[in-house]
């Protein structure tokens, strides 16, 4: 079989691969940011509330 | 080990971890994408054999997520533990997307080893079975309310949903396929030349290890989204305590 006219299916599944792994990455490192705002929100509110 | 089932432990201990296990998967990461590039191409497929190097550590990932999260649905539903639930729920996601990743990936080594995308033989139907199962068990949890109730019916399903797990182990065996037959997990040894063999055995290691830090981060997600959820409604209730002209708890609809 003829090799050298198959590297774009190499590069395609490189490229899909991290995009995919990328996209988890952000995805919980974009949760994890949005959880700390909303506890750290949540907890002034709780130390205004006993204030 | 079971001091870690406690999510304030958990916390503490994911914090000290996560730089350790991210510096980890990052370092083999490097090494075995470098080895295998450098690796030589096969004598038949020429250089498409690089896609193995995704496309096996992401096949064997699709079905090690299953077994973890099959697991912590026993935890669910024989201890009852809160953190497997969360163990679970945080784990789905990434076997959707690494099963995706495999799915992908072997259709793109298909088309020129095969001459097609796609075949719906017994192993590539299988695996697009545990694909719909993970994002079944995704949209679960997202129906159902009440956290509990989401949680028993999401383990009974992963439960169910175990029986895909030898189907598409030994689809290869049990039916003609054209996908090929195990060639690194097999009595006898692997039937991969050791030059090939190493960067796919390095690949694999750090995808484990990718899912082990991305799983760690998720269930710390999951953790602080409960108790973000808990100090929500212990606030909501406070407000209508403190609400002027308020009715008696009793009187409340």
């Amino acid at each position: 079989m003829s090799e050298a006219s198959h590297v774009e299916f190499v590069i395609a599944a490189y490229a899909i691969a991290a995009l995919v792994i990328a996209g988890m990455i952000a995805a919980i490192l974009a949760d994890y940011r949005a959880q700390s705002a909303a506890l750290a929100r949540l907890e002034g509110r709780g130390r205004d509330g006993k204030a | 080990m079971w001091s870690l089932a406690n999510p304030t432990v958990f916390l503490i201990a994911a914090r000290r971890a996560i730089p350790w296990l991210a510096v980890a998967t990052a370092a083999l990461f490097a090494l075995g994408l470098w080895l295998s590039f450098a690796a030589p191409p096969d004598y038949q497929q020429g250089e498409t054999v690089r896609i193995m190097y995704l496309h096996v550590p992401a096949a064997w990932l699709a079905m090690f997520i299953y077994g973890v999260m099959a697991l912590a649905a026993l935890g669910t539903l024989v201890w009852r533990h809160p953190l497997a639930d969360a163990a679970q729920k945080a784990a789905a996601p990434l076997g959707a997307g690494f099963t995706f990743v495999c799915l992908v990936t072997g259709s793109l080594w298909g088309k020129p080893m095969w001459g097609t995308y796609w075949v719906w033989d017994a192993r590539l139907t299988s695996v697009l079975v545990l694909f719909i199962l993970y994002l079944g068990l995704i949209a679960l949890w997202r129906t159902i309310e009440e956290p509990g109730r989401a949680a028993r019916a999401a383990a009974i399903l992963t439960l169910v949903g175990c029986v895909n797990l030898p189907i598409i182990k030994f689809s290869v065996d049990w039916w003609n396929t054209l996908h090929q037959p195990a060639s690194v997990f097999r009595l006898g040894g692997p039937t991969i030349a050791p030059e090939l063999l190493w960067p796919l055995l390095i690949m694999a290691l750090a995808f484990t290890l990718l899912f082990v830090t991305l799983h760690v981060l998720a269930i710390r997600n999951e953790i602080l989204r409960r108790r973000v959820a808990r100090m929500t409604m212990v606030a909501a209730a406070r407000e209508e305590d403190l609400a002027p002209g308020a009715a008696p708890a009793g009187a409340r609809p």
